[in-house]
């Protein structure tokens, strides 16, 4: 449903989204993660046709996001960063709005309004004035906006942004209630958002795509940590050096009793755990700790600047 | 037309109207229009063919009001849109950018028929007098007010979409407005050649002392202010595309 070959954008001497390509099947979820200023906005309105791109071609829907402009924005529900609204206008008034600009068939705009005002938990703020309604409720309108036309192609840059935390579930219960019936291609700079809500990952960095996959997929290809964490209950001091006895380097945890060290193999471990034990200490946890996704995002997006 | 345009256009309507700017504006039209109105009394001497002559046409104040009431209309149409934001939520819709512009021109101008139209009062003022304005001056000197106006919100819109500050739109329309209306009068010599012509040509002033004012509508006239504000309203729309120039 998106396809993008290539994509790049320059500002002048910056180059914000630079050659990147990506593919969105239909019914997918995508999460666009990566740290604030990686390009992920920038990407975003190109495929909105906020703005063109500098060179390679992006498609939505079948339609080319360059020539056929008009077309991909009938198949798109957007919902910009920091969710720009009319401070003057009414939930309900506003929406109605947004539906006639969409082209919402008259008969079909009450019930499309009154779905997105139920989806979106709305509904006792409808004749309220935007301007007075909080960050959390703002961020809901704006969605219920990108919602209104049943575009099959959802683009939401940051939809939790500034959300307290039970917003955010919300917001990402519902985008996750997408998978499988709507494409949605959703930023984040916050993992654990993107862990919940979506059925592949695609990390940018420097406008750049440096990894994409389902999230098993990611993990498998980054391979284990080879560490372990170990606890002995009140034995902390005795513990550390245990290990370090056996020439390891043990690194402390927040728990005076924790400890995780490094092993050169995985076999390593049984042995280990074996010694452990056998010299008494009260071995309470001894855990291989998986390569997880914020691992992968961390060590991507941390990776010197060329 | 399609169905954008009437959606854009009464969302444009409603957002002028409901702004505290459009009442300060109404009210400042009134009071300039009011001084306007007994400047004209007192110099017409009571002939009513002049009065509506200096009230709508040949009178300083008349001047004054138009060159400063587009600008004050127009500074926040598009400005507003593009600092809060609501411009990249408007053009993502499926609209065209010209869509856009031709609403937000037209909301304008419905606006500023809101503010001429107490004016009629004033008219309706020198009938009870048992004067009787000319119909057909009235009707050629509306006329020159809605052309030139036009012509004038198209540039303040223009101006608009160049900026994300309402102040730095006001301004800069504001000063073309007043180069526009004043400088012909500074080329009225010979040696100022073709400039002067073309000035001369152009000048609202002398359409409106030449023909609108006394119930005249020439036709050149009526295209010049047509093809004028066409134009300024597709670079209106060129300028909204600009932020897609590579």
């Amino acid at each position: 449903m998106i396809r993008i070959e290539h994509l790049t954008r320059r500002f002048h001497d910056l180059v914000a989204v630079d050659d990147v390509s990506l593919d969105v099947a239909e019914g997918d979820v995508l999460g666009f993660l990566g740290p604030n200023g990686a390009g992920k906005s920038t990407a975003m309105r190109i495929l909105a046709g906020f703005l063109p791109a500098s060179s390679g071609r992006a498609q939505v829907a079948g339609f080319d996001v360059a020539g056929d402009s008009l077309r991909v924005r009938q198949h798109i529900g957007y919902l910009p960063e920091n969710v720009p609204l009319p401070p003057d206008a009414r939930v309900d008034e506003y929406l109605e709005f947004r539906a006639r600009l969409k082209e919402v068939p008259a008969t079909r705009r009450l019930a499309a309004r009154e779905r997105v005002l139920q989806d979106c938990g709305l509904v006792p703020m409808r004749r309220r004035i935007i301007g007075q309604l909080s960050r959390g409720y703002r961020q809901r309108v704006g969605l219920a906006d990108a919602l209104i036309s049943e575009p099959p192609v959802l683009i939401l840059d940051e939809p939790t942004g500034g959300l307290d935390p039970a917003q955010r579930q919300e917001v990402l219960d519902l985008v996750a209630s997408f998978r499988g019936r709507r494409t949605v291609l959703l930023s984040s700079h916050v993992l654990a958002e993107v862990e919940h809500a979506c059925s592949r990952v695609a990390i940018i960095q420097r406008g750049r795509i440096v990894a994409q996959g389902t999230k098993a997929e990611l993990e498998a290809s980054a391979g284990r940590r080879g560490e372990i964490a170990v606890r002995a209950r009140g034995a902390g001091p005795r513990l550390c050096a245990a290990l370090q006895s056996r020439g390891l380097a043990p690194r402390a945890e927040p728990d005076p009793d924790a400890f995780v060290v490094r092993l050169e193999r995985d076999a390593d471990a049984a042995p280990l755990l074996a010694a452990l034990v056998a010299a008494g200490l009260p071995v309470d946890a001894f855990r291989p700790l998986e390569r997880t996704l914020h691992d992968i995002f961390l060590d991507l997006t941390r990776a010197p600047a060329p | 037309m399609r169905k954008a345009i009437p959606t854009l256009l009464w969302r444009e309507l409603e957002s002028l109207f409901f702004s505290p700017l459009a009442y300060i504006v109404l009210t400042l039209f009134l009071v300039l229009s009011g001084f306007s109105f007994v400047y004209a009394v007192k110099v017409s001497l009571g002939v009513v063919a002049d009065t509506v002559a200096v009230f709508l046409g040949d009178g300083p104040l008349f001047w004054v009001l138009l060159a400063v009431v587009p600008p004050l209309v127009t500074m926040r149409l598009v400005a507003e849109e593009r600092r809060s934001g609501t411009l990249e939520l408007l053009l993502t819709a499926p609209v065209r950018d010209g869509e856009v512009i031709l609403a937000k021109f037209l909301g304008a101008l419905v606006f500023q028929a809101f503010l001429w139209a107490p004016t009629l009062a004033y008219v309706r003022i020198l009938r009870n007098y048992g004067a009787l304005p000319d119909a057909g001056q009235l009707l050629t000197s509306y006329a020159g007010i809605a052309l030139c106006t036009a012509l004038l919100t198209a540039v303040g819109l223009l101006f608009s979409t160049r900026t994300s500050n309402q102040i730095v739109a006001a301004v800069g329309s504001l000063t073309f407005n007043v180069l526009f209306l004043v400088l012909p009068s500074l080329a009225v010599e010979e040696r100022f050649g073709l400039a002067r012509s073309v000035l001369q040509a152009v000048w609202p002033v002398e359409h409106f002392a030449g023909s609108f004012s006394r119930g005249l509508l020439d036709s050149g006239h009526v295209v010049f202010y047509v093809v004028a504000t066409g134009g300024v309203l597709v670079l209106a729309a060129r300028s909204l595309e600009a932020r897609k120039w590579r």
